[in-house]
């Protein structure tokens, strides 16, 4: 008896594996053959100009020192050896432009930078734009002499760059050069500011000046009054981001709701004990913002525990929420556990979906176990329970909007 | 023979094997763009390559295999290059607020390398155990022990994604 019942639940784990790592299969389609045949005739051409391009190298695929004032400072920006088969395209002369600037062809584009992996360490945000290579360094200033009227694209990637002239310094952007026509990269200026400074100034001839990326993050609703509030933990460690200090894990504050992380130094005297609601106001600073002083209940700017609830959501009666919310950094996002009732914990996004979109939340999809919404910014996801005992289903807030 | 460099056998294969490969590789490496670069290069491989299959189950092995070596040694040279002081947690990349999808990956991602390799062609791209044997170069026995202990292994790094503890 018991053997068939351990080949029935052998069964059973066995589909619901397949399930789980077939999903979200659908919507991953391989791009066009033709690409990989195009791909694949670079890559034969390469070794007959292999010796032509080791030899150009130094010279042309080059944006060199230049004298830009653009902005914030560039930390470096010098000759890029990029190892790519593409390289060979610096041997081609300048042909004509694409017959037009598609969206996929920008993400190809983008993708091509995004594949120097040696180079590309982290991408948060990248952003392209297809001009004249003249018109670029006409903008850019960048000194390099080799820049001709070839269509390039200008990829900017803000993130993690180490560009291999840096013998290991990393930078927080990088704008490439890519030949329009050959796929080659050409070169590489980077930076530490949040993004590329001169990009905005690079226009695409054939239309009007695309609008700068945005980054999806909740304004505030109200001015920020630099109080923030939330259980104190040690520092943790955020990639990217270093680590050290402390941390409110998760955050409130006034302007910005819930937050997964506000990081923070306090002094090492007359400091809240690790996992104590704590409220104070900061001096903003980076990477960590600097203390001002600690509210305590009846100052005006202070947050009360309970305010540590899914910014713009709150439960329909006869819901509560089990335990405290809990901060995942990976994912940066808080998650709540709920309780609305055993029968309906069985079935909590049907359940509260009503209540979702009653307060202005607009759905994003939904996946075999789990929805999500979004409404100012924020995304909100409810996950129902595994259906184990003590399991509940979670609610989950991003401050970021996806749909 | 089945083989890649005629035109109309290029184009039959990646039609019926590309999507495949990619969403394999894209569950094996937590990554779309690296997947789709790796997708591509193992095509562009086996293009250049010609290795003349005796059918197309043999075509879809040798796609799976190179894919996947593609991927260990690009996983490997980016752990590396990804190692900075106070970084320990590695960047997932994710283009939607996709919970199932980020604990799967996750999920994943807590396996030795072989052993999700080896759960995902089974479980998802739907190669059996002789299949995987001889793909991987080792025996059978080898393949179900790496698919008994990946299932036990994912499943409960599902489970602890899922009541929200860390991975």
């Amino acid at each position: 008896m018991s053997d068939r019942s351990d080949i029935e639940r052998d069964i059973a784990e066995e589909d619901e594996l397949r399930n789980l790592l077939r999903s979200g299969d659908g919507q991953l389609v391989a791009p066009p053959v033709a690409l990989v045949e195009q791909r694949a005739q670079q890559q034969q051409s390469f070794p007959a100009f292999a010796t032509i391009a080791a030899a150009l190298l130094v010279v042309v695929v080059a944006i060199g020192i230049g004298s830009r004032q653009v902005g914030a400072p560039t930390s470096s920006v010098s000759p890029s050896p990029l190892p790519t088969p593409a390289a060979s395209g610096t041997a081609s002369s300048p042909s004509a432009s694409p017959s037009g600037v598609t969206d996929a062809a920008r993400a190809a584009a983008i993708s091509r930078v995004a594949a120097l992996t040696g180079e590309v360490l982290r991408v948060d945000h990248a952003d392209a734009k297809l001009v004249r290579w003249s018109d670029f360094e006409a903008v850019a200033q960048t000194g390099n002499a080799a820049a001709d009227e070839r269509q390039v694209w200008i990829v900017a990637v803000s993130g993690e760059i180490a560009p291999s002239f840096a013998h290991g310094n990393r930078f927080a952007w990088g704008m490439f050069v890519v030949d329009a026509n050959t796929n080659g990269v050409l070169g590489v200026t980077a930076g530490s500011a949040a993004w590329p400074p001169v990009f905005g100034l690079v226009r695409e001839p054939a239309g009007p000046a695309r609008p700068e990326p945005t980054i999806a993050f909740p304004q505030p609703s109200v001015p920020d009054n630099n109080v923030s509030c939330g259980v104190l933990q040690p520092g943790s460690i955020t990639s990217g981001e270093g680590s050290g200090a402390d941390e409110l894990r998760p955050a409130v504050s006034a302007a910005y709701g819930v937050t997964p992380l506000f990081r923070v130094g306090l002094p090492p005297t007359g400091r809240p004990a690790y996992g104590t609601y704590t409220c104070l106001r900061a001096r903003p600073g980076a990477p960590m913002a600097g203390l001002v002083g600690y509210l305590q209940p009846g100052d005006p700017a202070y947050i009360a525990p309970s305010a540590l609830t899914p910014t713009g959501f709150a439960l329909p009666a006869g819901c509560r929420y089990v335990g405290e919310p809990t901060s995942e950094l990976f994912a940066d996002q808080v998650v709540w556990k709920l309780d609305c009732g055993a029968a309906a914990n069985t079935s909590a996004r049907s359940n509260l979906s009503s209540a979702i979109a009653a307060q202005g939340w607009r759905t994003c999809g939904s996946g075999a176990t789990s929805s999500s919404w979004s409404k100012d910014g924020r995304t909100l996801a409810i996950t129902e329970s595994s259906g184990s005992t003590g399991d509940y289903p979670r609610l989950t807030l991003r401050p970021s909007a996806i749909c | 023979m089945y083989g890649v460099s005629v035109d109309a056998d290029w184009r039959e294969l990646y039609e019926e094997d590309a999507t495949v490969l990619l969403r394999y590789l894209a569950k094996l490496t937590g990554d779309r763009e690296m997947a789709s670069e790796l997708m591509q290069e193992t095509f562009v491989r086996a293009l250049r390559a010609n290795p003349g299959f005796e059918n197309p189950r043999a075509a879809h092995a040798w796609l799976f295999r190179t894919g996947t070596n593609l991927a260990r040694n690009e996983l490997r040279r980016r752990r590396l290059l990804a190692f900075v002081p106070f970084s320990g947690v590695e960047h997932a990349p994710r283009s939607a607020f996709d919970i199932e999808g980020d604990q799967v990956r996750a999920a994943l991602r807590s396996l030795p390398f072989d052993q999700a390799a080896t759960l995902l062609l089974h479980y998802h791209s739907g190669f059996r155990r002789n299949e995987i044997a001889e793909l991987h170069g080792i025996s059978e026995e080898t393949v179900k022990s790496r698919l008994a202990r990946g299932r036990k292994s994912f499943i409960a790094a599902y489970r602890r994604l899922e009541r929200g503890l860390a991975r």
